[in-house]
């Protein structure tokens, strides 16, 4: 025998490759069985617990901007009551996943959105509890309401255009539409708060959309080649505008411009001549709420005279018949412009529909410059 | 001190031609003065202590490192020459070397492995096969070519390092201890078998180990190296006979340094295995014969080693019947003319 | 010794529920949409509609495309920085480390940030060159430029990887290759090549699922640079109006699937290609000559400058800036006195963010580390589970794991009530970070062996014993390190603090991205300036402290 022979028996040879492949794949598998595992257990030690206790003396809110208001009206209230208000301020879109995500834990009793579509989306999925008729709800916009009461506006705001005094030219731009500026009057120019935060450019894109039907499309998708920006919330379109990175604003809610011309900045609204879209500023409260009572005097108090006045000096439009809109309002917005006539009930079967193709085909698409 | 034996083992023609190598790292002497030559089909091995500079002398001649001083060439090519400015690097010297740790790249195939070297010589593929077909079967490793390393083991290792190596056909091989890796009874197998394998290929090699049976087996010249310089080169008889020096003396084998007479200075040289001890005094016929005590006994299985004062602290090492004891009174016996005398 | 299983079952509900629980009830979720309320109606019908969407297809591609394209470049930048570190005598190589740290540092919404301060219209570039040509704005709002920012971020990851493999890759096998006449290139490219496999493909399966699970910088760039991508959706579809939690979910599944394909793809790629372990041993240095040393800094330097330097410039710029107009602006320190001015927004957000950090990492040390110790010291299927699900957070997108922890407890038999406080935001953090406590630990216990504690236990001492006494005192550089590196990924955590935030709390993160929607640049910047300083000041102080205390100074 040659020594090589002898010492290959000697030796033998160790652990093969796809002995380790297989390892990996079994790894997988067995960390998938252990996180069912580990979700059994968890469900074992959790199961049979209900609903939790809450204080009857404490109110959830949820409400959209603006945040100054909100809280003056939630802390107003809880004073008034001596109850406890939790509160949560953000725009209308947040509110709404915040509704969605605790949907099997709801937390929220009453809700304020910048947007009556928001609202009637809830009352339709029937997370709304009805509230015929709030204390004092005769001196009030009936029209704007919910007709089988399940929300009630607190005030509403136009939406139109912003635009820089620098760039207004009063003869050229008096008959301004929204078509001139989607077809790139202004290229490069224009933004538009996102439509999936802003509650209020959420309606004004739904209302358009109705109302054009499907050539609204094209006129979207132009304006994006043409540079349109989708900003992320009022704020941010507003700071460029006044910085100067846009000369327009198309879905521009006035009474955050309005409340920017008082301050002295050099811009102004403005409603096209077609129309522009009306925002109510619905209060709702949810179905499932521990303390009914207690929601509902704060509708109540929302739409009391004393809390309207809070509205208007934000330059919002009250609802309450006997409060007047503020001065800034009354001079620069003179009168009431023209609506864009939408149906509510087409409204609320299209929004989801709506908002959603925008989102994919306007706001966050690729578009080809 | 100089190198005692000729310079070449015999007077065919010169395939390696060291002289007055020289090299240093930092301020430190690593190699001075080296010179050898090595004929065709020659086994050269470098033997010392660790840091003797016996690696960096093989690394020298490899091309990994550049000679500081002297010459090197191979077959007359000028390798190296640090006052002609010439170094010529590795890849073109066209040697093969087998490293301490095989060096095996890992994410190849035993036939990757050693198809590399043949790859890189432009061997086309079929003839590639070949040779690294040819190649296993000389270390025996057929069927282990779809294998990668990880899934040898160390002898198997080393064999496709030695295989890779051999395959390309290298002018010189160079072996940087490639057994000292292996456990006590895998190297003496595969001691053998490497000598043979050399043999039988008849390619020139130089082999850097520390041990010195295994510069036995596989030596035709070795070269002894402690600090930087060759102490001794020669035929492994010669180097284990005749020790140049007390250090080749005692890295060799088991010696006996003992002060020579005052008359002639300089260092006895007795090997253990020229000291018998003996229980009872004998004939002294041309015959050192001294009386001591035994102060130790170290139990071989066949015999018995022993140390046995026999004058105030003089101590003689050699073998002795397996009776032996402590502390017993006996008699030393050697041959003066064994005794290999050196000058101081 | 037959050991108790307790401690290993006990790892086990620990790491279930924190990770399993939540991640099972997503995959069940987007196949089971009304889950949560009992009922199984709707089976599928989230894919479905995601299979009827071509947005989302695009979506889809561009999210793997861009991740691609960022690991890609982040190669090209990484790999020579690696070698330049690992094999040449580049003089320098504290700074040039340093400067591929900083990048790291910097969260990449703040590096994205940064980069439109500096490339915007009117913005810093414009200031510094006088106007930077169209074309070159138009390459940096697109798909390149948005590519370049994210890989400007991570590349240093692949460079140090790449580093600490090539300076342990031992010369010899670049010696054997050289010896047997192998040119410098076919050595590198069929033998370090290869054997650097396993830390490149590492190094860009990190990268690559940053970005495909990356939040901050599509949200920041992405919209702007008109390239929508996969996370921004899921957030949108999570927190904006319409919501759409059952499409959440599904797309959830698909970029948690991305991610396990990508993972297993490249164990896969790196064990047929490359070598497996490989031993330590001396590396090759390659003396550069002057020339190639100064191309090499000016190299380090460009990247230093693109990666780190225009962005802090821009950022520290910004947060000083009383306005942008023409020219540059006038200085004021408003900013950043808005931010601390006591009970102001910006002030509770560093105060969350500082003790949610804190708690966070001492929590993930503690818990990791004894994690970590059960998984060494014990064998069987259990410890393959325990395995498994330590690496998922890893791997799974942060935005998944956070969409996954707002169902799992919003569910309605969930007994604690923990969504809409900060300690879910607690939790999330424990759960997406504690598997780099767990990696510190088990790295030093692996090395460590059985033999110190057995000592111990021979003497009489008890498991805990061993564990205090023993295991945590030589873990403790360990757990120090993986304590730093938790305390940062939470102060700079974007994704999961923006969706799972109770309301009106913001940590600085979140108080950045907000202030950037809300179009208050100067403030986002002064607060990223002031993170990024905590930030480095705690790095700094416990590396200072490591240095002066003896004995415990290795890398």
């Amino acid at each position: 025998m040659r020594p090589g022979e002898r010492l290959r028996g000697l030796v033998p040879a160790r652990g093969l490759g796809p002995v380790r492949g297989l390892r990996a794949a079994r790894g997988l598998v067995v960390a998938a069985l252990g996180a069912a595992l580990g979700a059994v257990l968890l469900a074992a030690l959790l199961a049979g617990c209900g609903p939790r206790d809450r204080p009857d003396d404490l109110l959830v809110v949820y409400s959209a901007g603006p945040r100054g208001l909100a809280e003056a009206v939630t802390e107003a209230f809880a004073e008034e009551h001596g109850v406890r208000v939790e509160f949560f301020a953000a725009t209308t879109g947040q509110v709404m996943a915040r509704l969605e995500a605790e949907r099997h834990r709801p937390r929220a009793d009453v809700v304020v959105f910048a947007s009556r579509v928001a609202a009637d989306a809830l009352k339709e999925a029937g997370r709304l509890r009805s509230y015929p008729n709030p204390h004092g709800v005769d001196r009030t916009r009936r029209s704007w309401h919910d007709p089988d009461g399940y929300f009630h506006a607190t005030s509403a705001a136009w939406v139109g255009m912003a635009i820089r005094e620098a760039a207004w030219d009063p003869e050229a731009h008096a008959e301004l539409e929204w078509s001139d500026v989607f077809l790139g009057r202004f290229p490069g120019r224009v933004t538009l708060p996102g439509p999936s935060r802003s509650g209020a450019a959420g309606d004004f894109i739904v209302a358009r959309t109705l109302d054009l039907g499907e050539p609204a499309w094209d006129e979207y998708r132009e304006a994006r080649r043409a540079g349109l920006d989708i900003s992320a919330a009022n704020s941010q379109a507003i700071g460029g505008l006044l910085v100067g990175a846009y000369d327009v604003i198309v879905g521009a809610v006035d009474y955050l411009i309005l409340a920017r011309i008082e301050d002295g900045a050099p811009i102004r609204f403005h409603a096209p001549p077609s129309g522009a879209a009306l925002v109510e500023r619905p209060v709702a409260i949810l179905d499932h709420t521990p303390v009914p009572e207690l929601a509902e005097a704060f509708v109540d108090f929302y739409l009391s005279p004393e809390m309207q006045a809070r509205v208007a000096a934000v330059h919002l439009i009250p609802v309450h018949l006997d409060v007047p809109p503020s001065e800034i309002r009354a001079r620069h917005i003179p009168v009431e412009p023209r609506a864009i006539p939408v149906d509510p009930a087409e409204a609320l079967a299209e929004q989801t529909r709506i908002l959603r193709r925008f989102q994919l085909q306007v706001e966050r698409a690729e578009v080809i410059r | 001190m100089m190198a005692r034996e000729s310079m070449s083992g015999g007077d065919g023609s010169v395939f390696l031609e060291a002289r007055g190598l020289a090299k240093q790292f930092g301020g430190t002497r690593v190699l001075e003065g080296i010179d050898f030559r090595l004929e065709p089909g020659e086994r050269l091995v470098l033997l010392g202590p660790s840091g003797c500079g016996k690696t960096t002398l093989l690394n020298v001649i490899s091309g990994m490192l550049a000679a500081d001083g002297g010459t090197l060439r191979c077959e007359g090519d000028l390798l190296d020459s640090a006052e002609a400015g010439v170094h010529r690097p590795m890849r073109r010297r066209g040697f093969a070397m087998v490293f301490q740790d095989f060096a095996l790249w890992p994410h190849m195939t035993v036939a990757g492995n050693i198809g590399f070297g043949l790859e890189v010589q432009g061997v086309d593929r079929t003839e590639r096969n070949r040779r690294i077909g040819e190649a296993l079967e000389m270390v025996q490793m057929s069927e282990f070519g779809g294998r990668k390393p990880a899934e040898l083991s160390g002898g198997q290792k080393q064999r496709v390092a030695i295989a890779r190596a051999l395959a390309v056909r290298p002018r010189l091989l160079l072996l940087d201890e490639p057994l000292s890796a292996l456990d006590a009874r895998l190297r003496e197998d595969l001691k053998t078998e490497l000598a043979t394998l050399l043999d039988e290929t008849g390619v020139t090699s130089v082999y850097v180990t520390h041990d010195q049976s295994e510069a036995f087996t596989l030596a035709s010249r070795i070269a002894l190296m402690n600090q930087g310089r060759i102490e001794q080169i020669g035929t492994p008889r010669q180097v284990y006979r005749e020790p140049a020096t007390a250090f080749v003396a005692s890295f060799l084998g088991v010696s006996n340094l003992l002060p020579a007479p005052e008359s002639e200075g300089g260092t006895l040289v007795l090997r253990r295995e020229e000291v018998s001890i003996h229980l009872e005094p004998g004939e002294a016929n041309g015959v050192v014969a001294l009386p001591g005590v035994c102060r130790r006994t170290d139990f071989l299985g066949d015999r018995q080693e022993a140390w046995v004062e026999v004058d105030e602290g003089l101590v003689l090492r050699g073998f002795g019947p397996l009776d032996l004891q402590v502390g017993q009174r006996v008699e030393v016996r050697y041959d003066p003319n064994r005794a290999r005398l050196l000058s101081a | 010794m037959k050991r108790s299983r307790w401690p290993i079952l006990l790892a086990l509900v620990f790491l279930g529920g924190l990770v399993g629980y939540p991640l099972a009830f997503l995959l069940l979720q987007s196949v089971f949409p009304e889950l949560p309320a009992g009922r199984l109606d709707g089976f599928m019908d989230a894919w479905v509609r995601m299979g009827e969407t071509p947005e989302i297809g695009r979506l889809i591609r561009n999210s793997l495309a861009w991740a691609g394209a960022t690991t890609g470049v982040s190669w090209i930048l990484g790999i020579p920085c690696g070698w330049l570190l690992a094999r040449t005598d580049l003089p320098g190589k504290l700074w040039v480390r340093l400067s591929l740290l900083v990048p790291i540092m910097t969260p990449p919404y703040i590096a994205a940030l940064s980069w439109i301060l500096v490339m915007q219209a009117g913005g810093f570039g414009d200031l510094l060159t006088g106007g930077i040509p169209e074309p070159l704005r138009g390459f940096f709002f697109s798909f390149w430029g948005v590519t370049l920012v994210m890989a400007l971020s991570s590349f240093g990851y692949v460079a140090l990887a790449v580093e600490a493999a090539l300076s342990e890759l031992p010369r010899r096998f670049e010696d054997a290759a050289e010896l047997l006449g192998s040119s410098w290139r076919r050595t590198f490219v069929r033998i370090v090549l290869p054997l650097l496999l396993p830390a490149i493909l590492n190094s860009g399966l990190l990268v690559f699922l940053d970005a495909l699970s990356n939040f901050g910088v599509p949200a920041v760039l992405g919209t702007r640079s008109n390239l929508p991508l996969l996370p921004a959706e899921i957030f949108f579809l999570v927190t904006s109006w319409p919501v759409d939690i059952a499409l959440a979910t599904s797309l959830s599944s698909l970029l948690c699937l991305f991610a396990l394909v990508s993972l297993y793809g490249s164990r896969w790629l790196g064990h047929v290609f490359g070598g497996g372990a490989v031993e330590a041993g001396p590396v090759r240095v390659q003396r550069l000559s002057g020339m190639a040393r100064r191309a090499s800094w000016a190299f380090v330097g460009v990247l230093f400058v693109f990666s780190s330097g225009l962005p802090w410039a821009a950022m520290v710029l910004t947060s000083l800036a009383r306005s942008w107009g023409e020219g540059w602006p006038a200085l004021t320190l408003a900013h950043y006195g808005e931010i601390f001015t006591p009970g102001s927004r910006g002030l509770g957000a560093i105060w969350t963010s500082l003790w949610l950090s804190v708690t966070a990492a001492t929590f993930c040390v503690v818990v990791g580390s004894w994690i970590a110790w059960v998984n060494v010291r014990s064998s069987g299927w259990l410890r393959q589970v325990l395995e498994g699900m330590a690496t998922l957070p890893r791997v799974i997108p942060k935005i998944v794991m956070a969409v996954a922890l707002i169902l799992a407890w919003n569910a309605p038999w969930v007994a604690l009530d923990i969504y809409n406080t900060a300690a879910m935001l607690l939790l999330a953090y424990v759960a997406i970070y504690i598997t780099d406590s767990l990696n510190y630990a088990n790295a030093t216990l692996r090395g460590m062996g059985e033999n110190l504690e057995h000592a111990a236990g021979i003497l009489g001492a008890g498991r805990v014993t061993v564990y205090r006494r023993i295991v945590l005192p030589r873990l403790k550089p360990a757990l120090v390190a993986a304590w730093i590196t938790t305390f940062i990924v939470c102060m700079r955590e974007l994704v999961a603090s923006l969706m799972l935030l109770p309301p009106g709390t913001d940590t600085t993160a979140t108080f950045i991205f907000n202030q950037f929607e809300q179009g208050d640049l100067s403030a986002a910047m002064a607060m990223a300036t002031v993170t990024i300083g905590i930030s480095t000041l705690v790095l700094v102080v416990f590396t200072l402290r490591r240095r002066s205390s003896p004995g415990t100074g290795s890398r």
